[in-house]
């Protein structure tokens, strides 16, 4: 049954408002072609790893520029994830490399997620203590730590790995997560300078309450920096994520290897050899998955901090 | 506070987590039948699991783990287990690192096994003496061995009016490039379809170029002059193993080099680094970004596998003598850690991967050439099946064209040292004085203790 609507009481033309006004002006088409520009610039490198992660690896250098993937195939993301046999592996261009990325999943999750929340934890007590504590010499301590930050960490890397070797830590998670867990230079510092700017006031009603200094750390002081507890935290979380090197030296086996020591089976074995490009790509597209989803979760927030602190 | 309950429950269970996994660690750490052999081959790291299936039945209890590590990352994992005394038991070994892993004493000397079992050395073709040191010991057994070939894109060869049979013997000299350098020009094609040897040719704008990569950084020129300048008689090193400087001051080599930068000027070959390092052989021919090119041997059958483009493969040139051919093979080694706790059974190991039986197994696959003799024969066999020829390199064999690639010392100091020397060369900063200047700094590193 068709309705018909009845024409409604003549429909009183709408002012334009100023907000909502769209017209076109030149500046406003050039903004917006300039913003599309950088956009499909930004994102065609994704587009193209996605490509190749599609493409069978043999094929793929017979046609080096096309647009879509050549010789369409879930291969690659097969053997990434490990369940692609050796043979089916091999037979696209692959490395006969297998993965069992669940265990690897579970080691970067232990190791990015423990190191963050030991740094976050300890920076923040190290840094109300820095921003409280009067006493002699303060300053000149705090400043030595923060001169770690001008060491590049190559420096350290190999001080750290015999330190680890004599105390038994090499191939365990404490000496995976230890030595950039414990002391983060960038956090301490940044997290005095927001504790720095707290009232005292707070505190000391505290302190009348009958507070004790780790009861005003846990219940007052760590809420009241959750801001910069946060972007800490993510910037902590995804440079343990996207650590290569330590790991490689640190971890023997895949009880303890993170995914980033895991995917390195795709790149290039051996000079002149042809890489498995497919499988590469593939691999970098799960790794970076995760972080990914974390930028989709707190994106507002990582843009702030990355405002906040001018790190990347 | 069921946000806070679950956090402490998330907590919790990562702790669990972390706990159990280095519980288990340690667990399975400390068993002593777990041997541990490291490659940096993918495809060899394939292969070999099915010795160490064998191997593991033939003896119960034993366990062998095979690790991969790309090449980057190989040797200082390596260097990291030396130590902190976890290298793995028995490792693939390259020249270029064990004359310092012998003198840091990492390496098992493996004479009294050799004696002990009566292993006999002679069952390998190639490779035994590139794992002796100068100390008199033998360090390692040859895993395998290389060679080079010419690699073309057959179709590209069949519209220049050449047949497969014309690439089989070409010649070369440093002056006029003699048949090769027809060859090469004529394979050349512009973006308009003119030949390089047709008039009107534009070698700014190439769409196939001739010959592949000669013009590189590579120090031993393995893959791109080497065999050429080879068949003049020239080598390497001035003493075939050890050697005390490196030739490349030899007036072979120089005319050879600048016969090379001929061929990239007229755009019959690439420009350094018009190619980046990552993109390999096998990209460049099937690309059809070049008609011929010389390539390892161990791609041959990955060329094969390529779908859309066939590629044939040819041996090297002929001298200018028209009858030498001389080609550069090399011989990666399994050499024993010399901290392992269980030396007698990284023995057997190494031994039992130097038998014909698992030799054979394990290179059916085509990824490599086995040293012995007979494991080749059947690799070549189960080879040719899958449509892979690869008689042009089991030839160079048995026609004593291949010389081994010398031992020397300092090997990673030498690639650091002259590379940029080449690269400079061929990037046309850098003029035929050059090359006084590479042979004296080998004379320095090679001497350095």
């Amino acid at each position: 049954m068709a309705v018909t609507v009845a024409p409604g009481p003549a429909a009183v033309p709408r002012r334009p408002t100023r907000n909502t006004a769209r017209r076109f002006s030149p500046g406003r088409a050039v903004a917006w072609t300039y913003l599309g520009a950088i956009v499909l610039v930004t994102l065609f490198p994704f587009y193209w790893i996605l490509r190749t992660a599609l493409s069978n690896n043999y094929q793929l250098a017979t046609n080096p520029s096309s647009p879509l993937p050549v010789g369409f195939t879930w291969g690659a993301f097969e053997r990434v994830l490990g369940i692609a046999s050796t043979a089916e592996a091999q037979a696209q261009g692959g490395s006969g490399a297998t993965l069992d990325i669940a265990i690897y999943l579970r080691n970067s999750l232990i190791y990015a997620s423990v190191q963050t929340a030991l740094i976050v934890l300890l920076s923040a007590a190290a840094a109300y203590a820095f921003s409280r504590l009067h006493w002699r010499g303060r300053d000149l301590v705090f400043n030595i730590l923060i001169s770690a930050l001008m060491v590049p960490s190559v420096f350290t890397l190999l001080p750290n790995f015999v330190l680890a070797k004599d105390l038994g830590l090499i191939n365990t998670f404490a000496g995976l997560i230890l030595p950039g867990g414990l002391f983060q230079a960038f956090a301490l510092f940044f997290l005095r300078q927001f504790m720095l700017g707290l009232s005292t006031e707070v505190e000391e009603a505290a302190i009348i309450d009958g507070a004790g200094p780790l009861r005003i750390f846990f219940r007052i002081i760590l809420p009241m920096t959750s801001a910069p507890i946060a972007t800490v935290s993510l910037l902590m979380f995804v440079n343990a994520w996207n650590d290569y090197f330590w790991p490689l030296l640190i971890a023997d086996d895949q009880s303890v290897q993170p995914l980033t020591l895991a995917l390195g089976v795709f790149k290039q074995s051996s000079p002149q050899a042809a890489p498995d490009w497919a499988g590469l790509m593939a691999a970098a597209l799960i790794a970076a998955l995760p972080m990914l989803l974390l930028f989709l979760a707190f994106g507002k927030r990582i843009v702030n901090s990355i405002g906040f602190s001018g790190l990347k | 506070m069921r946000v806070r309950k679950a956090v402490a429950l998330g907590a919790a269970l990562t702790l669990t987590a972390l706990v159990s996994a280095c519980s288990s660690n340690s667990g399975s750490g400390s068993g002593s039948s777990t041997l541990n052999w490291w490659t940096w081959d993918d495809k060899q790291a394939a292969a070999y699991k099915v010795c160490a299936t064998d191997f593991e039945k033939a003896n119960p209890g034993v366990t062998v783990k095979i690790t991969q590590y790309n090449v980057v990352d190989y040797f200082t994992k390596l260097t990291a287990g030396f130590v902190a005394g976890k290298a793995p038991d028995a490792f693939q070994n390259s020249v270029q690192f064990f004359p310092q892993y012998a003198d840091q004493h990492q390496l098992l000397p493996l004479d009294d096994y050799i004696k002990k079992d009566k292993f006999d050395l002679s069952r390998f073709s190639v490779g035994v003496d590139s794992w002796k040191y100068t100390d008199g010991h033998q360090y390692g057994l040859p895993l395998d061995w290389a060679a080079t070939g010419l690699y073309y894109n057959t179709d590209m060869l069949t519209k220049a009016g050449y047949t497969t049979k014309d690439v089989q013997s070409l010649n070369w000299n440093p002056d006029n490039g003699g048949t090769i350098g027809k060859m090469i020009a004529h394979l050349t094609l512009d973006t308009k379809g003119r030949r390089g040897d047709q008039p009107g040719f534009d070698k700014a704008n190439i769409k196939t170029y001739g010959f592949g990569q000669l013009a590189a950084k590579d120090f031993l020129g393995q893959s791109t002059w080497s065999s050429f300048v080879s068949t003049t008689g020239w080598r390497l090193g001035n003493k075939a193993n050890w050697p005390t400087q490196l030739n490349y001051n030899d007036p072979r080599l120089v005319k050879t080099m600048d016969w090379i930068r001929t061929l990239v000027a007229k755009g019959y070959a690439p420009k350094i680094g018009t190619f980046t390092n990552t993109v390999s052989d096998v990209d460049l021919l099937s690309s059809g970004k070049v008609a011929m090119e010389t390539g390892g041997s161990w791609t041959a059958s990955t060329y094969a596998k390529i779908p859309t483009v066939k590629v044939g493969i040819a041996p090297t040139v002929l001298g200018p003598d028209n009858k030498t051919r001389a080609v550069f093979s090399n011989s990666n080694g399994n050499t024993i850690w010399a901290g392992t706790k269980n030396p007698d059974l990284a023995w057997k190991w190494v031994s039992y991967m130097g038998s014909e039986a698992c030799q054979t197994k394990a290179s059916a696959t085509g990824t490599f050439f086995p040293s012995i003799p007979a494991s080749m024969d059947a690799s070549a066999k189960a080879l040719k099946a899958q449509g892979v020829d690869l008689s042009v390199f089991t030839d160079m064999l048995k026609n004593k064209e291949l010389y081994p690639s010398p031992d020397f010392r300092n090997g990673a100091a030498l690639q650091d040292a002259i590379e940029p020397l080449i690269e400079g060369y061929f990037g046309g900063q850098k003029n035929d004085s050059v090359f006084a200047d590479m042979q004296a700094k080998t004379k320095t590193i090679l001497t350095q203790k």
